[in-house]
């Protein structure tokens, strides 16, 4: 008896998703996010996604933009770091193509913690005020502390209908390891009713079972799991493989051209599978990426 | 040492660690290679217990002697000495717990309030910015410093088109009606022309010490409002050699500091 098998191909683990999904998003920044679910999104053609990424969202919410995918983006934080302004969202947000819940990394995190917990709100010390986020944020609203009469501050719950992760390592039944970063991909998984797991290696299943204290999502939550190597190119997998620079730079100076077509239509459009983008990207340059620190 | 020059971010990174007290607890955020090489070049010299978390990469106290473009870099984690997570990381946001915390804006006032928003009005906007990421903070940082790389009058404005992260708001004691007492305003704010801090009574920003290479007049200039001036402005020592060193063969080896224009 060796339990149901939740590996699959990153295509068919987001084969269900449906136009208008919820979707929490993994990865901060440059690092760690699921770019072969992203990438067979896309190239589903997906529509009308309400999106909620990390407080640090990066390349993959940009190209979600690009990719006409996005409906509804609850935004902390959406740039390319070092590269600066992400190309895509700034020019949805300023032509008002997509809706916008302006939020912030306490919105986010306690959206989610509260989520994860299916608490309607958390009510929070005096941060907002003075700030023009309650402005401009519906949701962002105050409550009487009912233990001390003093009026607080709340967020509402944040859930999501799919939460999407890179992971490192996982097993046939979706014990999951995500390595490096802020380990807060675990909340998150908490706040989705679906958690579909991309990862770089499956466990074999007569290797000796891995150090518990490392495996960061249990199977239990975790509905599916894509067998993806080098699944967050061009972003970092920590412990697996840096950042693919040149290409970050590639899609940089391409969206910010408005041209991100261009770039679509190489990495995600005219392959079939991640299988295929792996043979485009070749493998000199995709070990020339291995890290070999864990 | 001193004949091969050095760059501005090399001097920033300097005044930074000058800034730095021994014993206090901060963090950094994204795209801040300056301000954790000034932490960490204020621990290899007069700070040995200062303790910084590092943006996004988890990593307490890293020790790598590789300075990353990327904070949340994974090479930062497996030189550190704790892993935190981000529900550390706003609990100790939250409950004042950060003795201070390195802040960035596209737009800063002559108060300190920050702008990561957009420029123009919200609902239909010039130029939209990344977002507020952990600027609402302010308010639960006992207090911070705010950095940039651009010294210029359309960052350094009158009034933030958004308010992010409050800062000495309306100045004077505006602030201290919205917050809690233990969470003070900005105390200085880091640029490549100088240091600068609040004025204790107005809090109105003020120069405090100004770079080798630049002079009050050209700061004003740079800036969108009229700066006050500190009596006893001061220009900053140009980096020692052994600064210089320990910059460059123990935090900054691949020398992301020396890519800036040499200045000096």
């Amino acid at each position: 008896m060796s339990g149901r098998n939740k590996v699959t191909t990153p295509e068919e683990a987001v084969a269900d998703i449906p136009d208008g999904a919820t979707i929490a998003l993994g990865g901060v920044h440059s690092h760690n996010s699921p770019m072969a679910l992203v990438n067979a999104l896309i190239r589903r053609g997906v529509r009308d996604l309400e999106l909620i990424p990390t407080p640090s969202g990066g390349p993959p919410v940009d190209m979600l933009i690009a990719a006409g995918c996005v409906r509804k983006l609850h935004v902390s934080y959406v740039g390319l770091e070092f590269l600066g302004l992400a190309p895509n969202f700034r020019r949805a947000a300023e032509a008002g193509t997509i809706e916008i819940v302006e939020g912030d990394e306490a919105y986010i995190v306690y959206g989610f913690r509260a989520g994860a917990s299916k608490l309607p709100f958390l009510p929070l010390p005096p941060l907002y005020e003075g700030t023009d986020l309650p402005k401009v944020n519906p949701m962002i609203r105050t409550t009487t502390d009912p233990y001390t009469g003093r009026t607080v501050t709340t967020v509402p719950a944040l859930r999501a209908d799919y939460g999407l992760f890179h992971a490192q390592v996982a097993d046939r039944k979706g014990n999951t390891q995500i390595w490096g970063q802020r380990r807060f991909e675990d909340v998150m998984a908490k706040a989705c009713d679906h958690v579909i797991i991309c990862a770089d290696e499956i466990l074999d299943e007569d290797a000796p079972p891995p150090d518990p204290r490392i495996v960061s999502i249990p199977g239990a939550i975790v509905d599916k799991v894509a067998h993806a190597p080098f699944g967050a190119h061009p972003l970092s997998s920590p412990g697996h493989y840096g950042y693919d620079r040149d290409q970050l730079v590639v899609y940089r100076d391409l969206a910010a051209a408005d041209d991100t077509k261009t770039y679509l239509q190489e990495h995600v459009y005219s392959v079939e599978n991640h299988a295929e983008y792996l043979e485009k990207i070749g493998v000199t340059r995709l070990l020339a990426l291995r890290q070999t620190f864990r | 040492m001193a004949d091969e020059g050095y760059t501005w971010a090399e001097m920033m990174a300097i005044s930074i660690a000058h800034e730095m007290s021994d014993g206090e607890f901060g963090s950094v955020g994204a795209a801040s290679h300056i301000p954790a090489a000034g932490l960490r070049l204020a621990q290899l010299t007069h700070a040995p217990d200062l303790t910084f978390f590092c943006g996004g990469s988890g990593a307490a106290n890293p020790k790598i002697a590789r300075l990353t473009e990327s904070s949340a870099d994974y090479r930062n984690l497996v030189t550190a000495e704790y892993q935190y997570s981000l529900d550390d990381v706003v609990d100790f946001e939250t409950a004042v717990r950060f003795d201070f915390a390195f802040l960035g804006g596209m737009q800063i006032d002559k108060y300190g309030n920050l702008n990561m928003a957009l420029i123009g009005d919200w609902a239909k906007p010039k130029v939209r910015g990344p977002g507020t990421i952990g600027l609402i903070f302010t308010g639960g940082f006992k207090t911070s410093y705010i950095y940039t790389e651009h010294h210029t009058p359309k960052v350094f404005v009158d009034k933030v088109d958004f308010v992010s992260g409050a800062g000495w708001l309306d100045g004077g004691a505006s602030r201290s009606k919205v917050y809690r007492p233990e969470s003070a305003g900005p105390r200085r704010v880091f640029t490549p022309l100088g240091v600068f801090d609040f004025e204790p009574v107005t809090k109105h920003m003020r120069v405090l010490k100004i770079h080798p290479w630049t002079t009050v007049e050209q700061i004003q200039e740079a800036t969108g409002f009229e700066l006050l001036v500190a009596d006893d402005v001061q220009t900053v020592t140009p980096p020692t050699a052994h600064e210089l060193e320990l910059l460059r063969t123990r935090i900054d080896r691949d020398g992301v500091l020396r890519r800036y224009p040499t200045v000096g």
